[in-house]
């Protein structure tokens, strides 16, 4: 036969229209290459089967609601009601075992609280943090339900115990922002940071990096750690249910939103300022297409923007 | 947001990768197994899996994981069918110049062809029919089926060897 004459990807690289001019030029006078072209020139007519792309994926979405993402979803809500039974359960006989410090800041409030070895947590808005002053050279352990920055002294291991997980450092700086047992947010300032989530997923955290569990899906970024924060007086949010963001409005400014007509479950990412409740109120509804009226001075009404 | 960061389980992410690659994931089974029904099923079943795992599967590596998916599953059933192709409609005045002697021949021609298809090895016969019928390039058989580019050509021109070789012998 002629094909010895090729290597063993030649007419792979004739298709491909990959060979030089003088390999397609002795291949275009050969006897086989009248076959080869016949071949293909047919086989280029042929086509599949026809694919009904609309059908299949509608049938597809059919069996996704048929009983698996139920169950998942049932096991999920049922973890986090176990998981929040047994840490009510644990800080309840630990409130009761122990004598603690608690430190909660109220709407729009921002505290900084002095731990017993010199570290510092700063609190944001409606924020609860609590620790045991008495065992605190054993144990730098503060329990957190809110957001907090801290700034840790070096010495032995600090923890931040949260219904999500506990983040674990030695020296640093970091920022923890927990609500419920479904947001659970740490950024890492400086130094390393262990955050272990309550599924026991376990994450290091260097400068700059930050890490999320948010209604269970985990997500790990870097951000600049020169941005302000809400120390600076700027709430900032990456992919963050909208209803989380709104209730974080409300901590700062005091107000409250009536949601029914609104998509809450929409992810924001962005900022808003905690000086200025109008244009807080832009920054945040007028990119996702939610227009705001006010119903007396504590009340703001969202509804979809046509 | 890069790619890389977008959710397989947001339904948005979800369905544009359907729309990009059921078609072809369907053809590749299809090429493989031939029968249009097991292939319907193996795709829907990749995509149901997909949507299980879709907290673990990277928005990049979707594609790799659904022909990876779909190709054990194949793997797990044995039912191989002939694999048949159509032609397409061509447009009659074209047609009308040829002698009708010609025309049978042609009819003749193509239907070997197709025969010879059919019997070509699984290996070749998917990668083959992926870049003639689905206009994919050997990158991306590649990295479909997890071969080197190099293998992809390899199988391709044997391909067309074993085509030229048998459709002489009939």
């Amino acid at each position: 036969m002629m094909e010895e004459k090729y290597d063993d990807t030649f007419l792979a690289r004739w298709l491909a229209n990959d060979l030089t001019a003088a390999e397609k030029l002795r291949f275009e006078a050969s006897a086989e290459y009248q076959d080869y072209l016949q071949i293909i020139e047919s086989v280029d007519l042929m086509e599949a089967p026809s694919f009904d792309r609309k059908s299949v994926l509608k049938s597809i979405q059919q069996k996704q609601q048929a009983p698996a993402p139920k169950v998942r979803k049932l096991q999920t809500s049922w973890l986090y009601t176990a998981a929040a039974v047994v840490i009510l359960l644990v800080t309840f006989s630990y409130f009761y075992l122990t004598v603690d410090e608690t430190f909660t800041t109220g709407f729009g409030e921002q505290t900084t609280v002095s731990l017993p070895d010199g570290s510092e947590a700063i609190l944001n808005a409606k924020t609860t943090l609590s620790f045991n002053e008495n065992d605190w050279e054993n144990d730098r352990t503060v329990t957190l339900d809110g957001e907090a920055y801290f700034k840790v002294q070096k010495g032995e291991k600090f923890t931040v115990s949260t219904a999500s997980g506990t983040v674990e450092v030695l020296g640093t700086e970091f920022n923890v922002h927990v609500h419920d047992a479904s947001i659970f947010e740490v950024k890492c300032h400086e130094g390393k940071v262990q955050v272990t989530t309550k599924t026991q997923q376990k994450e290091i955290l260097t400068q700059g990096k930050a890490f999320s569990s948010i209604d269970g899906k985990l997500a790990s970024w870097t951000f600049n750690i020169h941005n302000a924060t809400w120390r600076d007086g700027e709430s900032n949010f990456r992919e963050m249910p909208l209803q989380h963001v709104i209730e974080a409005l409300q901590n700062q400014y005091d107000i409250k939103f009536e949601i029914e007509n609104i998509d809450t479950t929409q992810r924001f990412t962005g900022t808003f300022s905690h000086k200025n409740l109008k244009l807080a109120l832009r920054t945040v509804f007028d990119p996702m297409e939610i227009s705001y009226t006010f119903k007396g001075e504590k009340a703001v009404i969202l509804t979809e923007a046509n | 947001m890069t790619s890389e960061d977008k959710s397989v389980c947001e339904s948005q992410h979800y369905e544009s990768i359907f729309n990009t690659h059921a078609e072809t994931l369907r053809n590749f089974v299809y090429y493989k197994c031939g029968s249009e029904q097991q292939a319907e099923d193996i795709v829907q079943e990749a995509f149901i899996k997909l949507w299980k795992n879709c907290a673990k599967v990277i928005y990049t590596k979707a594609k790799s994981y659904l022909f990876t998916v779909a190709n054990n599953m194949f793997l797990n059933e044995v039912a191989h069918e002939k694999v048949v192709l159509k032609y397409k409609q061509q447009t009659k005045h074209k047609v009308s110049h040829e002698t009708p002697e010609f025309i049978l021949r042609q009819k003749e021609f193509q239907e070997k062809l197709q025969r010879t298809i059919a019997k070509l090895p699984e290996g070749q016969r998917e990668v083959f029919l992926l870049n003639r019928i689905d206009k994919k390039t050997y990158a991306e058989i590649a990295e479909m089926i997890g071969l080197s580019v190099k293998a992809v050509e390899k199988r391709m021109h044997k391909a067309l060897i074993t085509l030229r070789k048998e459709i002489g012998n009939i």
